[in-house]
């Protein structure tokens, strides 16, 4: 009998370490998850390439980027053939970053709004948003090197009599929208300079983009990042489908540049920072950034001016 | 100190916003939900069961869903009118706390009248007064005092999810507080600190006003 005891007792506890084996693997992907966490899988340098340092990272082994995939398209934003997955051309830089540092590249979800705190309390590596510089966090942060030229566009509805003579290649300005109320998301660089005008009532939205607002004629026009114009009104990009009921007016106005966003007062982020820094170099030289923006039909010549080619 | 200065007059128009939404919302809501919890406990099916299914569809889902489908799905069907503009970030952001909270409030009165014991009915009844008589004159009296902390505490509820109303634009505390929180954002403890104090500056008095009303009505039973 004690032999079969034993054997009962030996299978026991196989089940159960190889029980706690899975569970363990699973609770890993659990606790990703709540943390809103989503990993992209290991990556391995790629052959005959020098890898780039990946010292100074928050959790070794792990490039963990601060961004916001509610309303996040073109930048970052949940996949709509399968949700599970990331999809968005800062997504993949962040791939191709983490390719030459040999790390694991993971998008950490936060409020857009809250990204600055977020940021000062070192809850992920830096900010890789569409993120600006300005004078406020030019006092707690730092900046990558840019990645992206962009600027500002006019959308109005496509069918408004009052923009009947303008098209994309209209050369404006914001005097056009004078005694007009626009909408921008709160937060964005367009909310800044609407607040310059005095003479433009600007509505701010927390978490939504107000392009329905414009078809429903509640507002006049919207202002914001061209990226954004781009892909929900031009369709521009995987996943994309145009929006016949809008339109760009003018070329894009208020030129800036995307960079990568790091808390000051983080000891590591200076060396964090350079190794971003030699990975955007590389995929500038490399034509993986143009690559990038070509898919994301994201490409123009302004991009030479930061070096991509 | 100074940046408390320089913000503080928006801070307050964001609070006067606040309370606007909420003391034009909650009287209709009580309206609606007195309306319901009347429907509700009705035997005839064509009553209770609109009231019971408007009830369970409002209170299992959440205040988002419902402030983007009233701002854009009723807005979409206004546009086609071209009456869009009425479905504004003040009329939607009314409508939804105000058809939200009714759910909720019809379930406090409908908890207030079964609290008045059936007994007190049957001898209303008795000495001849109508049923219309029995429920101003004996059940409403007796269940108002009870009803009264659960309200006070919705409405408490209601100044705070009025926040949510951000995502339509409306112009009220929390969207003040995060309109300032993105351009100063090495120096935000004090812009929270200062919300908080108005939150609490609007919440406090109401809670007090209520304990004395409440007490005034038990104490005239």
């Amino acid at each position: 009998m004690k032999p079969e005891i034993d054997r009962r007792a030996f299978l026991k506890r196989m089940g159960q370490a190889g029980g706690l084996i899975v569970a363990g693997g699973t609770f890993e992907s659990f606790l990703a998850a709540c943390g809103g966490n989503v990993g992209s899988g290991a990556t391995t340098p790629t052959p005959g390439v020098t890898p780039i340092g990946n010292a100074g990272l928050k959790s070794p082994g792990v490039l963990q980027w601060g961004s916001d995939y509610v309303s996040g398209a073109p930048y970052v934003f949940k996949d709509p053939k399968n949700p599970a997955n990331l999809i968005g051309f800062e997504v993949e830089i962040m791939q191709a970053v983490a390719n030459l540092m040999g790390v694991t590249p993971r998008q950490v979800e936060t409020c857009y709004g809250q990204l600055d705190q977020a940021l000062a309390a070192n809850q992920f590596d830096f900010v890789f948003n569409g993120w600006e510089i300005t004078d406020e966090r030019k006092k707690t942060q730092l900046f990558s090197d840019p990645y992206y030229v962009y600027a500002q566009q006019i959308v109005v509805r496509a069918d408004d009599p009052r923009f009947t003579q303008y098209d994309a290649n209209s050369t404006l300005s914001l005097s056009v929208l004078y005694g007009m109320t626009v909408g921008t998301g709160d937060g964005y660089k367009a909310a800044t300079i609407l607040q310059g005008f005095p003479q433009i009532t600007t509505k701010l939205y927390t978490g939504n983009l107000p392009f329905d607002d414009v078809k429903q004629k509640k507002l006049d026009a919207t202002f914001l990042d061209s990226p954004l114009a781009a892909y929900y009104v031009l369709g521009a990009g995987p996943g994309g489908v145009p929006d016949t009921a809008l339109k760009p007016i003018g070329k894009p106005i208020y030129t800036d540049v995307y960079i990568g966003g790091f808390n000051k007062s983080n000891p590591n982020a200076q060396t964090v920072l350079n190794e971003l820094n030699q990975a955007l170099a590389r995929l500038k030289k490399d034509g993986t950034l143009k690559k990038i923006y070509t898919t994301w039909k994201m490409w123009n010549d302004q991009q030479a001016a930061i070096g991509i080619v | 100190m100074s940046l408390i200065q320089q913000v503080l007059p928006f801070f307050l128009i964001g609070a006067r916003n606040t309370l606007i939404y909420c003391f034009v919302s909650f009287p209709l809501a009580l309206l609606l939900g007195l309306l319901l919890a009347v429907m509700r406990s009705s035997r005839i099916a064509w009553f209770s069961s609109p009231a019971k299914i408007f009830i369970e569809v409002i209170r299992g889902t959440p205040i988002i869903a419902q402030i983007f489908l009233i701002y854009y799905g009723v807005g979409a069907v206004l546009a086609i009118y071209n009456l869009s503009t009425f479905d504004n970030s003040w009329t939607a952001g009314i409508a939804v706390l105000a058809l939200n909270y009714a759910a909720y409030e019809a379930e406090v009165f409908r908890a207030g009248f079964l609290s008045v014991e059936h007994g007190q009915t049957e001898a209303a009844l008795s000495l001849g007064m109508t049923s219309g008589q029995n429920f101003f004159r004996i059940v409403l009296p007796q269940a108002i005092p009870l009803m009264i902390p659960p309200f006070v505490n919705d409405f408490i509820y209601m100044l705070k999810d009025s926040a949510v109303l951000s995502v339509i634009a409306a112009t009220e505390l929390t969207t003040v507080l995060q309109f300032f929180v993105f351009r100063n954002s090495s120096n935000t403890l004090p812009l929270y600190a200062l919300a908080i104090v108005l939150y609490l500056l609007m919440a406090l008095p109401i809670s007090y006003v209520a304990r004395w009303y409440e007490r005034r009505l038990r104490a005239a039973l």
